[in-house]
């Protein structure tokens, strides 16, 4: 039983607040992904769990035990980081075993632990070289099975995909997950990678700017965005500004330009400032004529084809823009300059109260 | 071990052990130097008098005092220094700008002679070149002169210190231009410029603070130096001879006086290089277009290159390496009247005065001395470097900074006296002179030696693999042993081979602590005042190769990686 929960963890430096009273629950035997751009704290909580930065305020639990003040020697956690930090002095085998060797365990019982995890890892053929001797994906290996040799339940992962190129990222999203699952660690990986998040984790926290925005499972975090900084984080989304016009069955917004457009239920008054959200690949692009619901005429100004899918930039008769993604279809391609509608289907318009601040709301930092 | 190391790393004994550095660093480094102020100012009376107002030469009203013979070797140490330094800039630049710029054969031969006397310590360069200039066996033989070209005095000294400061000069010069960016002198060049104009008016401003920083290191050496002064000197006098000779004459309120006006100065020197280095101007406005273009021509580069490179040759390589020749011409006997009782081999081996026995001590002495001060500061200075680099001392670095530097720019022999104050008789009086001072100097001075390159090194250490091992179960101490000293190994073996040599060159700070025990450099002055030249042509000889190989393994250390 491996669980790890922070409560009101607030951490500054100097001016900058990094964490600002941030409260999560990982769950036992839960692949758990902080998940934010730059700078937004999730590293500062990651090294807040392990013990290496020491929170101003508030408690860090592992397995229901307060472990403030204990160091990261005595947290029973392994970590692997972003840059590996394999230790270059040691071969492989010696890296793997440190952990076991510096608690003075006897040499057989080493030898079967690190013999087993480099076989896990890989590694068996590189056990006596060097690190400088290794690539990339071998050196990432091995800082993973260093951290598992120490025989800890909780996995700490500091963008470990973050110095592979994009083949291997893919295939180690799925190795990783699979070797916490067949292990029944508990794993928190921070990433600023959206897709690598969406890809592995059980469930997600978005952070920004030492905040945690939203947790949840991936298909939520993608269907129900809770506000419009996640809904343009994850994913690509169209965003339109109007006022709302009516509530019942859903909300109907008047955007600029007059045009009346539906969206889901939402608690907004009538007369109110909204914006409407709308992912790219939601987005429907239909001749004029097809006299479709819930759309807004305008004129396809980019068409770029991308292989499978084409990217439309189409300017509405109101001025605003949308870009839209359509698998590609070659009996139903729009050209540049051609006259279209842009239909947004109800049950996938997102719907937020307008923000004080647009701007820092569709930053991605 | 592991069980052990954890308990050591708890709270209390950290503190504990910055408590014991920063003990170590008051009381044996900075305390000594420092302390010279209360001691001048308890012993003011006898100072008064000794300095003031008892003329040396009898006669009151009519003999020179004492504080004018102090005036006197003061203003001449600075007017040798300011010379030496000028003309240590105006031949070093161009070679360091070859050394740095330029690729051909056999550079990297010359970049090794270039810090050729850096291995040599001084007693032995400044035989060495005494038996060049001032001696009939060397270049007035080849002129075919009867006696030497230079003699003892001012002359001899200011080539001296040329020599023994000239790799201080080169060395920081050629690091800081490799570190400008050659870019932008492209740029400047395709802009018209010719390539001295480059020079002034790119280049110069991007190092001079570089320049100024070598010039004072090379300033502060060559005012600080003892044991090559004294052999080349003859009956002239700097003022780190004169503390030298006040102590052997038991004079110790002058030389207590003297020592604490050379270490007020130099450590004015040194914080003045802190704070001004910046903003130290240079004019750079205004072109020649054509008097410059004139001499950046091939033909006039060609004759700089040249010139510099001679001088080096004529100056620096063949003076301070010529005390081999003279050796080998003087090994079995006397070269002119063939007898073998002048000769190196009979003076050291056979006559009846024993020196092999006594220059065998003193190497032993020398190396225990090297090893022990050190060992020292290896332990010592290891944490400080760690808390220079470490720990969050906002305003207190500054100054923790000066004081580690201190003994770097204070004339050892008046640093070694301050030692003799404050651990003999006017202060603790707990040693007496003799090996266990000599060790507590050269710990002193060989301090920074040690400090300043491994604050570099620790500057470098990977932060984020310490963390891996502390996740991995290490214990702070734990973390250290198995993962910071294998890092910082190489470091540790370059300070330690540079302090060593150091330690094993010194003199002036040796001969003002040394009561009957010797080290190999004052064995050298000392042969050499009683003219068994042959002998300390050969004592020289030996401490040059030993230093030498020790220089040799340091470049091989530094270059392995």
């Amino acid at each position: 039983m491996t669980d790890v929960k922070l409560m009101n963890v607030k951490k500054r430096y100097g001016e900058v607040i990094a964490l600002d009273r941030i409260s999560l629950h990982v769950k036992d035997g839960e692949y758990f992904v902080l998940l934010g751009p730059s700078g937004c704290g999730k590293t500062t909580t990651l090294r807040i769990i392990a013990g290496l930065t020491a929170p101003d305020e508030g408690e860090v639990y592992i397995d229901n035990k307060d472990v403030s003040g204990i160091p990261p020697e005595n947290r029973d956690l392994g970590l692997v980081f972003q840059h590996f930090e394999i230790f270059p002095f040691m071969t492989v085998y010696e890296n793997v075993a440190y952990s076991l060797t510096i608690k003075g365990v006897d040499e057989e019982e080493i030898d079967k632990n690190v013999y087993h995890t480099l076989e896990v890892a890989d590694l068996l053929e590189a056990a006596d070289k060097y690190p400088q001797e290794l690539n990339t994906p071998e050196l990432q290996r091995c800082g993973i099975a260093r951290a598992i040799t120490k025989g800890s339940q909780l996995l700490l992962l500091d963008e470990p995909l973050g110095s592979l190129d994009v083949d291997a990222r893919e295939r180690f999203r799925f190795t990783l997950r699979r070797l916490v699952k067949g292990r029944g660690f508990t794993a928190i990986h921070v990433t600023h990678d959206q897709l690598e998040a969406m890809a592995i984790a059980d469930r997600i926290a978005v952070f920004r700017r030492g905040k945690i925005i939203q947790v949840g499972d991936p298909l939520e975090l993608y269907e129900r965005p809770a506000t419009i900084f996640v809904a343009n984080f994850i994913g690509e989304t169209n965003f339109l500004e109007g006022i709302v016009e009516r509530r019942n069955e859903g909300t109907t917004l008047r955007l600029r330009g007059d045009f009346l457009i539906k969206a889901g239920e939402s608690l907004l008054e009538p007369g109110t400032r909204a914006v409407i959200g709308v992912r790219r690949e939601n987005t429907l692009i239909v001749p004029s004529d097809d006299g479709a619901a819930n759309s807004i005429p305008g004129m396809v100004i980019r068409a770029v084809f991308l292989g499978k899918i084409v990217r439309y930039t189409v300017e509405l008769e109101n001025g605003d823009f949308i870009e839209i993604k359509q698998p590609t279809r070659t009996e139903k391609a729009f050209k540049e300059g051609e006259k279209v509608h842009v239909a947004l289907p109800v049950e996938k318009v997102l719907i937020y109260p307008y923000p004080e601040n647009m701007q820092y709301e569709l930053a991605l930092k | 071990m592991e069980r052990f190391e954890k308990e050591l790393s708890k709270k209390r004994y950290e503190t504990a052990g910055i408590a014991l550095v920063f003990l170590f660093l008051f009381l044996f480094i900075v305390g000594p130097p420092l302390s010279i102020f209360p001691i001048v100012i308890g012993n003011w009376r006898d100072i008064y008098v000794t300095v003031f107002s008892d003329p040396f030469f009898g006669q009151v009203g009519r003999g020179a005092l004492r504080w004018e013979m102090i005036l006197v070797a003061l203003s001449r140490s600075f007017q040798i220094s300011a010379l030496v330094t000028l003309i240590d800039v105006c031949i070093g630049l161009p070679v360091a700008l070859i050394l740095a710029r330029y690729d051909f054969r056999g550079k990297q031969l010359v970049d090794t002679l270039v810090d050729l006397p850096l291995a040599v310590p001084t007693a032995a360069l400044g035989f060495s070149l005494y038996l060049f200039w001032g001696s009939n066996d060397g270049i007035s033989g080849l002129l075919g002169l009867d006696s030497g070209l230079v003699s003892r005095g001012p002359i001899l000294i200011i080539f001296t210190h040329i020599a023994f400061t000239y790799p201080y000069i080169v060395r920081s010069l050629k690091e800081i231009i490799r570190s400008v960016d050659q870019t932008l002198e492209y740029a400047a060049r395709t802009l018209g410029a010719s390539s001295f104009t480059v020079f002034r008016t790119v280049v110069a401003p991007q190092i001079r603070s570089g320049v100024l920083a070598g010039a004072i290191l090379c300033f502060t050496r060559s005012l600080g130096e003892t044991g090559a002064t004294l052999i080349v000197a003859g009956s002239f006098y700097t003022a780190p001879l004169l503390v030298v000779e006040y102590r052997q004459l038991l004079m110790i309120p002058p030389a207590a006086f003297l020592s604490m006006i050379l270490i007020t100065i130099s450590t004015f020197l040194l914080s003045s290089l802190r704070f001004s280095s910046e903003r130290f101007g240079l004019q750079i406005r205004g072109a020649w277009p054509r008097a410059e273009r004139l001499l950046s021509g091939r033909i006039q580069r060609g004759l700089r290159d040249t010139v510099s490179l001679s001088l080096f040759a004529l100056l620096v390589l063949i003076p301070s390496s010529f005390i081999f020749t003279y050796l080998l011409k003087w090994w079995p006997g006397s070269p002119y009247t063939g007898n073998p009782q002048l000769g190196a081999f009979y003076q050291v081996f056979v006559a009846p005065d024993r020196k092999w026995p006594a220059l065998w001590s003193s190497i032993l002495i020398s190396f225990k001395v090297a090893s022990l001060s050190t060992a020292v500061n290896i332990v010592a200075g290891i944490p400080m470097a760690f808390i220079l680099v470490r720990r969050n001392l906002w305003r207190v670095k500054g100054l923790l900074d000066a004081l580690v530097d201190l003994p770097l720019t204070i004339p050892t022999s008046a640093l070694g006296f301050s030692f003799f104050l404050f651990w003999g008789s006017k202060g603790f009086n707990l040693i007496k002179p003799g090996f266990w001072m000599i060790v507590l100097v050269h710990i002193g001075f060989t301090y920074p030696y040690i400090v300043r390159p491994l604050t570099a090194v620790v500057e470098g250490l990977n932060i984020p693999m310490e963390e891996a091992a502390r996740t991995l179960g290490a214990s702070p101490l734990t973390v250290f042993r198995t993962v910071i000293l294998p890092s910082m190994k190489q470091g540790i073996l370059a300070a330690a081979i540079m302090a060593f040599t150091r330690s094993l060159g010194e003199t002036g700070a040796t001969i003002v602590v040394m009561g009957l025990t010797k080290t190999v450099p004052v064995l050298i002055v000392q042969w050499v005042e009683s003219l068994a030249l042959p002998a300390a042509a050969f004592a020289c000889t030996l401490l040059i190769s030993i230093s030498l190989v020790l220089l040799l393994v340091l470049r091989y250390v530094l270059k392995w990686e």
